[in-house]
């Protein structure tokens, strides 16, 4: 409920962001940043940390993505992979 | 083949373009007016920071590369070593595509090591250091490689310079306001502590997509930090839990509290044996400090509670608190303090401001200069503290005007 309502508050002061751009950079910016956002508003709980990066990850996960240069799925992916990594479509 | 930077410069531009160190803005506190001796505001630009802790035994087995955020970085703290990082331009079009540069230099409050976007970077040596980050966002139409949500593609540190990715950078600046709303979304989905995701580029039947890996077993994470917090407010004081990603099993990303998301980084120098202890209290301010390093050296924070309408008026308190990113102490108005710690701490600053309906006081400082000497000898102050808590865009904007007018060196 709580993650609802703050959803529908996000796309409130987005479309007043939206609205207030200065300058056509401005706008420009705005238009494809709504387009970006608003699709993770419509589904609560979609977004995760909103940051970008680098995690201290575990090198023997890495191996399998320079050993092997293409996987027929994530499934197969995953089966490379140390137990406690899981691999998802991002 | 390492470039050497030296500790005097701050200011420096390199074969990749755009890739540059910038001077920020630190001031000196002086001996008699609180507990700090170095301030480092925020740069120029949107005023939102986050922090990067780094474990013992810390290290980086990938590159990142980011698609809408430009970096602009600033290694804080000492462990002996000189940093190193390595950078390699990926963005399509630029003159240095594909070409690496490394650079060696120390930990410095005075300089902010800029990464523009599209250029994929990684560091050795920085167990123990503390990276503020203040990061400017732009965004793209139809930009395939950008994750609003995840804003790095990762690369293995084995992948040679021809494999790196070409990337399409994000064109267009977002202004600061959009900032500081995403920095608001961040800080609610951050409510509860999660695990960083890792994006990477893989070829899955012939075509390229991304893949976040995540490692479960840094989940239980909320467990370990609950001995640290309080339940209830302890004399005026609090210890909370910050809103945090986790970037490795000890590692974490620090997020605003507050909307308005404003945050300077103040020195606790280490206290003198012998010196007595000198408090201070705030009437306009609630003060939420974070010590950023020393992970579990104990910190002795002394207490008066000097608000006339609290149950523990008068009481004089003693505070352990153990150094931990993870959480920070909310301090009352009204709240005489003073710290005694054994090595200079780096700490996070954040704070609530309030007004009364009978602006302007005579009797109380006015804003930014709310740090009122107390003496144990003297008499109590019978103040009535100011209870109207401060909208957070007019803090947001008053940062802005500090940014802008303080004198720095």
């Amino acid at each position: 409920m709580k993650a609802t309502q703050e959803a529908v508050s996000w796309k409130e002061e987005l479309a007043d962001l939206v609205g207030s751009a200065q300058n056509a950079e401005e706008s420009l910016a705005l238009a494809a940043f709504e387009k970006a956002l608003s699709p993770y508003l419509q589904e609560p709980g979609a977004l995760r940390t909103l940051l970008g990066k680098i995690q201290a990850m575990e090198i023997v996960a890495l191996d399998s993505l320079t050993a092997k240069q293409e996987f027929n799925s994530i499934e197969e992916l995953q089966s490379f992979l140390p137990a406690n990594i899981k691999a998802q479509a991002a | 083949m390492f470039e050497e930077i030296d500790n005097d410069t701050h200011q420096a531009d390199f074969l990749i373009p755009g890739l540059r160190f910038e001077k920020n803005s630190v001031s000196n506190t002086y001996a008699g007016n609180g507990w700090f001796s170095r301030k480092l505001m925020s740069s120029k630009g949107p005023l939102i920071s986050d922090f990067v802790t780094h474990e013992p035994n810390f290290s980086y087995s990938t590159y990142g590369i980011h698609v809408g955020q430009d970096d602009r970085l600033t290694f804080m703290g000492d462990n002996g070593k000189k940093i190193e990082g390595y950078f390699v331009d990926c963005r399509e079009g630029s003159p240095s595509f594909h070409k690496i540069i490394q650079l060696r230099f120390s930990p410095s409050l005075h300089r902010h090591l800029v990464i523009p976007r599209g250029v994929a970077h990684t560091f050795d040596n920085l167990e123990y250091i503390v990276t503020r980050d203040e990061p400017i966002w732009h965004s793209d139409q139809d930009n395939t490689a950008w994750n609003l949500d995840n804003d790095l593609v990762s690369v293995p540190r084995t992948t040679e310079l021809a494999k790196f990715p070409m990337i399409k950078a994000n064109r267009y600046r977002l202004p600061d306001e959009a900032h500081r709303f995403l920095s608001k979304i961040s800080q609610s989905l951050l409510e509860n502590p999660k695990s960083y995701l890792a994006r990477y580029p893989v070829t899955i039947r012939g075509a390229e997509q991304y893949v976040t890996f995540e490692p479960k077993t840094w989940s239980d994470d909320a467990h370990s930090v609950a001995e640290r917090l309080t339940d209830e407010e302890f004399c005026g004081v609090r210890i909370k839990r910050n809103r945090y990603a986790l970037t490795g099993a000890r590692s974490y990303t620090l997020v605003p509290n507050t909307a308005s998301c404003v945050a300077d980084v103040l020195v606790l120098p280490a206290s003198v044996p012998g010196t007595p202890h000198q408090y201070y209290w705030h009437a306009r301010t609630k003060k939420t400090y974070t010590f950023l390093n020393n992970q579990e050296l104990q910190i002795d924070l002394s207490l008066i509670d000097l608000r006339h309408d609290s149950a523990t008026y008068g009481q004089h308190k003693s505070l352990q608190i153990i150094c931990d990113p993870r959480t920070s102490i909310h301090i009352e108005q009204g709240i005489a303090y003073t710290f005694n710690c054994s090595k200079p701490t780096l700490v996070r600053c954040e704070h609530e401001v309030f007004v009364s309906q009978n602006e302007p006081r005579s009797d109380i400082p006015m804003f930014g200069q709310d740090l009122i000497p107390f003496a144990v000898d003297q008499p109590y102050p019978n103040i009535k503290l100011p209870d109207m808590r401060c909208p957070d865009i007019l803090l947001y904007k008053m940062a802005k005007f500090e940014q802008q007018t303080l004198k720095v060196t």
